[in-house]
């Protein structure tokens, strides 16, 4: 296809630029292939200066006619940033909107920048090759090796679609039996497991899948589930719902036919609500001089969702840690909010995944390789409804066990940023397609270049670690009191508030740090050095200990 | 006496039920002294200790099956629910503390029988702020303005101070006039001058217009306050209240300025509502912050009805408006009903925003700003400490604690003190434990004798000021002003407040302690080091001289003998320098009673001269420390070489390199365990983690006696630690960018000494050795 037949014009001059919280910019726009360009030369913010702005960020455009001369170009995108372009003559008006427009919806993935982007860096390692399948499971199932299996089933994606080729599956199924199971769940997205957690030498399973297919037993499925359970006494079946009708007629086969689980109900939003929640809250955000934010904020209820979210998944890792019984995760489709319960288990949990490199494991694991449809639900412009946030509530509720415990974490908050950024437009492939499969096809990683490659750079890396950082090797809990939720003002807030605080508290943070060790390295040689001269002196005999001293006095005396 | 009104002083098995889950609670065995009531749980190993006079409200909540329950609210907006088996006993808890909590009479109150646990001196404190010596280093100009004396026996207005600053051109006819024309006899009297632009800020009561129309006085008052300062052609009235109040106001013949009687002004409304309604919207937000099951939506919904957000912005909105006039050289008067209020509010919140000096903790100077609140504000404390009209309690000041935090989140490199310290005065305006809060004016604290009765706050303060540092604070970025947003976005809701007792709702591991305490272990660590490396040098001279004369076994006799007689030498010095020194700290006390300040600092100079064995705590001036005697150490210059093996050995392991982190530690060595909720402190000496309560000792770092460098004329500097000091306390080292400083700033700065928190162990074990 051909990007030129839709830019219907190339570029506009004089155009006056609105955002809220900032002042009005002369600029000039510029509108290419991937790229919105507005460029400008009269702002003191050099980050104004030239702005390159990814049609794939952009979540709608839409057009106000002031008069016949002039007109109202309003811009919204996906990371929250709203702009008003005042665009003099009809037709560049609407020439810009319909190319805009088009070249948001170009639904080809390998049309997409990814598949343009030329690195003007070399990272050390491709990050396409940093954390391969075989290796994150076999290092997910060590020490429990005698339940669980890495599986080749579902090598050319027939089991099931949306997995990844590698899956692990307990030792009492055999693949066939496998392949049974995934027929008797909806699309064929089975229960696998995410993470062993230890406790007192036995590993709990955390495991997510869909709903069974209605109607009939499966001895298969049962047989899975035990092997799930494993020597545990009892297990739990997290149920995610989204709407109350089927919370209210929640009967279902799992009461019966898994006896040995207890089944767990939560109502957790659903994918339209979640898109609404934020669509509300970044409206709010984007008018900082409103004297109704707070009821405004109330009345988005994003906060609301994510205390959910991070409610639920602390009940997950309770009944792993406390009751240590395996849990079972179970939704619709188990693609959406399942991954952010067990995800935010696993940062309960596992000291490794607030780790930077624990982190990007993680997501690769449960996120890309889990099927997660960042294209369908990120990537796309269209606002029908299958887009959603999903990831981005993830990410938040990270933030909000990260400002909780902020020393246990390798990583700062800039990180979760950036990977939020780059889930609705990137010029990186990792967060491309639907699924492994998908990937597949259109051999994203041959062609485009990993988000890892750009991230595990040095100089990118060290904005981004925690200098507070102590390993923490227990299980944190989170408080989700509603007080203690807050509004994630470094994302929502970034382009409507001044951020140099937030830089400054950063590097002042960091040369406390610094300068304290320092101090103790200083300290440290000058005593050794000390010690040394100390040494030499008492075998020259010029420094006496005060023994000798008494005695020599003693003597003086007696004499 | 109280202890009549203590019924049972001891109770057992009590329940401290949790706020957020009823069913989870703590047994334990309340106690109730005279002064404080305390809960401890040797089980769960905690204590709670809530001082009576902190409680505002005792209910007696209906009879349950599991025992008979007692809420206690407390000023500082901790609640708390006792379960208490028999009702017997939970009617006398609460008969108890319902007296204990409300003083029938002044005397009974805290601050007359508070005695400080260290060895901070009673007068500390009573003297740090002079209003003559603040209008100095503001640098109001004499030309213009004139301190008037007709107040001098309270006869003008009784709840002005005494010094009052007039114009000079007024006569005492005008100001007598204007005085009348004021509702409560309060005239526009100078508060802040703003040097660059010459620029006034005024403060007063609302004209009585209402009833006498007009007063050519106060007009003519008005003219005189717009005519000294000559950069600006008209001056502004701020009412701070809404319009529709002052035309209420008028109709009781009250009201404001009609701009047609007053040539060349400008008069503006700002809107803050009255007393009343903040108070009932501060007791809309604490229900909020307290109900139980509760969504965000509740939440934030309450927070939204309370309004409380709302009046802080207005707050803030109105003093960044009275910072931006001066700073455009515009002379302010402000005032509300009677001045004593929102005006207070403002003009304090308008001063942090546009001097520096006020964002410091420097020899606490900061608070100046909240004394002269105190001085023209009247605070309602003895309605609120002694049982009096609850119409009158309001938070006025609580208000302003916020709003300052407010400022503090948005520019956090700009104060010196972290939000602790705002918590902390917050906390004694209301504990009675310091008399510095009592009374309403000038006039009550004279008559009540404070200064010689009671401990000031601000001496208390600057004895552990290291706990109020900002580790965020940047002495190199000083804006001209603040210029905080007032974008509803950027009113947060302060969790660490409201919430402060609420422990399970706060981030478990906060930054800013942890900072605080990285940095003052840093400066332990500078020190020790610059200590260390005084050491080496004078090891390494002292073998490269014995190798160059070569008569290394000879030596050894020489040194001995040598210690010997410089021993002695010291000791004699010591008696004289005693002697110099007792003297001294009775001139001292002295000076600090007739509250003398110039020459308090002409004396405080005159210490110096004799100080190498004399340890000030940091930041303070007047803490001429009794514990003096653990830094009795023979100056050590690096000839003067350590002489034993021991002194050495002993020095190495005076500073702790690596400190005991929370996670490392569970327990205090009293025996409370160390949760996240738990302030707590290092030990320099050891590492170990204490809790806060256990560390009340200061020290200097062994072989850190203070010693003065001689050569360099009057102003000598310490050479131990002025650096490092410096950095920690005043970063630049300049305490304020006013060049005309000319009052005792600078002296005081010289003479701070570093001392540093110990466990008593550490405490008990180089005193021992001295």
């Amino acid at each position: 296809m051909e990007f030129a037949d839709l830019i219907k014009i190339s570029r506009i001059d004089n155009v006056r630029v609105r955002r809220a919280g900032k002042p009005c910019i002369e600029a000039t726009v510029a509108v290419t292939g991937h790229h919105l360009i507005i460029s400008s030369s009269d702002t003191k913010d050099s980050t104004d200066r030239e702005m390159w702005l990814l049609h794939r960020g952009i979540l709608s455009v839409s057009k106000e006619t002031e008069s016949n001369r002039s007109g109202t170009l309003l811009l919204k995108y996906k990371d929250m940033r709203v702009f008003n372009l005042d665009i003099i003559g009809q037709d560049c008006l609407t020439a810009l909107t319909t190319s805009l427009q088009a070249l948001s919806n170009v639904e080809e993935q390998t049309s997409s920048y990814p598949f343009f982007y030329n690195p003007g860096f070399k990272g050390l390692e491709d990050g396409w090759c940093l954390f391969r399948p075989e290796e994150e499971y076999c290092k997910l199932i060590k020490g429990a090796e005698s339940t669980w299996r890495v599986s080749r089933v579902n090598h050319e994606f027939s089991v099931c679609a949306t997995y990844g080729k590698l899956l692990i599956v307990p030792t009492n199924l055999t693949d066939s039996q496998i392949l049974t199971v995934a027929k008797h769940r909806i699309g064929g997205r089975f229960p696998v497991p995410c993470y062993l957690h230890n406790v007192k030498n036995n590993s709990i399973p955390l495991v997510r899948g869909s709903y069974t297919v209605a109607g009939w037993r499966n001895g298969e499925d049962e047989k899975l589930m035990a092997g799930i359970r494993g020597s545990n006494r009892k297990g739990f079946i997290i149920c995610i719902h989204h709407d109350k009708i089927k919370m209210a007629g929640g009967k279902s086969e799992y009461d019966t036919v898994y006896a040995q689980w207890k089944r767990v109900n939560l109502r957790l939003p659903s994918l339209s609500e979640l898109r609404e929640s934020l669509n509300n809250l970044s409206a709010a955000c984007n008018d900082p001089g409103n004297d109704k934010w707070i009821s405004k904020l109330a009345s988005a209820h994003w906060l609301a969702h994510v205390k959910d979210v991070l409610n639920a998944a602390c009940l997950a890792a309770q009944l792993i840690e406390k009751e240590n019984a395996p849990v079972v995760v179970i939704e619709q489709e188990a693609a959406d909010l399942s991954l952010i319960l067990v995800s935010l288990a696993q940062i309960i949990l596992n000291p490794d995944s607030r780790t930077l490199h624990g982190l990007e494991a993680l997501i690769e694991r449960d996120w890309i390789q889990g099927g997660y449809k960042f294209w369908t639900r990120h990537g796309s412009s269209s606002p029908d409804r299958e887009t959603s946030p999903v990831f981005l509530l993830f990410l938040d509720a990270v933030f909000q066990i990260y400002t909780q415990f902020p020393y246990s974490f390798e990583f700062t908050d800039r990180l979760l940023v950036v990977l939020g950024d780059h889930s609705f437009s990137s010029p990186f492939g990792t967060f491309l397609s639907d699924c492994e499969k998908e990937r597949c096809s259109y051999s994203v990683r041959e062609q485009t270049v990993s988000l890892w490659s750009y991230l595990n750079q040095v100089e990118i890396l060290s904005s981004m670690l925690n200098s507070l950082y102590i390993p923490n090797n227990s299980v944190i809990w989170p408080s989700v009191a509603p007080m203690s939720i807050i509004l994630w003002t470094s994302y929502y807030l970034r382009w409507v508030q001044d951020q140099n605080n937030y830089t400054y508290e950063r590097r002042k943070i960091t040369e406390i740090i610094e300068r304290n060790k320092t101090a103790k390295l200083q300290a440290l040689r000058l005593r050794r050095e000390l010690q040394e001269l100390q040494d030499e002196a008492l075998s020259l005999g010029l420094l006496c200990t005060e023994d000798t001293e008494r005695r020599d006095s003693d003597n003086s005396v007696q004499t | 006496m109280k202890m009549e009104h203590i019924a049972t002083p001891k109770v057992e098995n009590v329940h401290l039920l949790d706020n957020i889950n009823p069913r989870n609670s703590t047994v334990g065995t309340l106690y109730i002294t005279t002064t404080h009531l305390i809960f401890v749980s040797p089980e769960d190993k905690e204590e709670l200790w809530i001082l009576h006079m902190h409680i505002s409200s005792v209910d007696k909540l209906p009879l349950t099956t599991s025992g008979s329950p007692v809420r206690i609210q407390c000023s500082n907006f901790r609640v708390v629910t006792f379960m208490v088996n028999r009702d017997r006993d939970a009617q006398d808890i609460y008969t108890s503390l319902a007296q204990l909590s409300k003083p029938s009479s002044l005397e009974d109150l805290y601050c007359f029988q508070y005695r400080a646990k260290n060895d901070l001196p009673q007068p500390t404190g009573w003297t740090f702020f002079e209003l003559s010596a603040e209008f100095q280093r503001q640098g109001v100009h004499s030309k213009h303005w004139t301190p008037c004396s007709l107040n001098n026996e309270y006869r003008l207005c009784p709840t002005y101070p005494r010094l009052l600053m007039v114009p000079s051109s007024a006569s005492t006819l005008i100001v007598q006039g204007s005085a009348k024309f004021r509702s409560k006899g309060r005239l526009p009297v100078l508060t802040y001058y703003h040097a660059q632009t010459s620029a006034a800020l005024l403060r007063c009561a609302q004209p009585l217009s209402g009833i006498k129309g007009r007063s050519s006085e106060d007009e003519q008052f008005i003219n005189c306050i717009l005519e000294s300062n000559t950069a600006s052609k008209f001056l502004y009235i701020v009412d701070t209240r809404p319009k529709i109040n002052a035309m209420y106001n008028r109709a009781a013949g009250k009201g404001y300025e009609a701009e047609a009687f007053y040539p060349n002004t400008k008069f503006v409304f700002k809107g803050i509502e009255n007393i009343h309604i903040m108070r009932d919207s501060l007791s809309k937000l604490v229900e909020t912050c307290e109900l139980k099951t509760e969504t965000i939506q509740l939440f934030l919904q309450g927070l939204e009805q309370s309004g409380w957000l709302k009046h802080i912005k207005a707050v803030l909105e109105a003093s960044i408006f009275i910072a931006e006039s001066l700073l455009n050289g515009i002379s302010v008067v402000v005032h509300c009903s009677d001045g004593w209020d929102r005006t207070s509010q403002t003009c304090a919140i308008a001063q942090i925003l546009i001097d520096p000096f006020y964002r410091t903790i420097q020899v606490v100077y900061v608070l100046i700003l909240i004394l002269i609140l105190t001085l023209i504000l009247i605070k309602y404390n003895l309605f609120k400490y002694c049982s009096g009209d609850p119409k009158e309690v309001s938070p006025i000041f609580t208000q302003f604690i916020d709003a300052t935090w407010q400022i503090l989140t948005q520019f956090p490199q700009a104060f010196q003190f972290n939000a602790k310290y705002l918590l902390t005065i917050h906390d004694h305006v209301y504990s009675c434990q310091f008399g510095t809060f009592l009374g309403n004016c000038a006039k009550d604290r004279e008559d009540y004798r404070l200064a010689e009765r009671t401990y000031s706050l601000w001496g208390h303060l600057t004895n552990t000021a290291d706990e109020f540092i900002n580790p965020l604070f940047d002495s190199s970025s000083k804006p001209d002003i603040l210029n905080p947003s007032t974008s509803p976005q950027n009113i947060h809701f302060w969790r660490g407040f409201y919430c402060r007792f609420e422990v399970g709702t706060h981030p478990r591991e906060p930054i800013i302690d942890l900072l605080t305490l990285t940095q003052l272990h840093t400066a332990s660590l500078e020190d020790h080091a610059k200590h260390l490396s005084k050491r080496v040098d004078g090891l390494r001279s002292l073998i490269s001289s014995a190798k160059a004369s070569g008569a290394v076994k000879k030596f050894l006799p020489s040194v001995v003998t040598g210690t010997k007689s410089s021993t002695e030498e010291t000791e004699s010095e010591l008696d004289k320098v005693e002697k110099r020194f007792v003297d001294l700290k009775t001139a001292l006390v002295e000076k600090c009673q007739s509250s003398k300040i110039l020459e308090l600092f002409n004396l405080l100079g005159d210490l110096e001269d004799c100080s190498p064995y004399l340890t000030l705590s940091v930041g303070s001036p007047v803490v001429y420390s009794l514990h003096r005697k653990r830094s009795f150490e023979p100056l050590s210059s690096p000839s003067e070489i350590p002489l034993t093996l021991d002194q050495i050995q002993q020095e190495i392991s005076s500073v702790a390199i690596f400190w005991e982190t929370r996670r490392e530690c569970s327990d205090c060595s009293c025996g409370i365990k160390i949760s996240y909720s738990v302030p707590v402190k290092n030990c320099t000496s050891c590492g170990r983690l204490f809790c806060e309560r256990c560390m009340h000792r200061r020290r200097v770092l062994p072989g850190h006696a203070l010693a003065f460098n001689n050569s360099d004329g009057r102003r000598r500097s310490s050479n131990i630690s002025q650096s490092s000091l410096a950095s920690l306390i005043t970063g630049s080292g300049s305490p304020s960018p006013r060049s005309s400083l000319n009052i005792p700033v600078s002296p005081v700065k010289f003479i701070q000494m570093r001392t540093y928190p110990v466990c008593s162990n550490c405490y008990r074990d180089t005193s021992s050795e001295q």
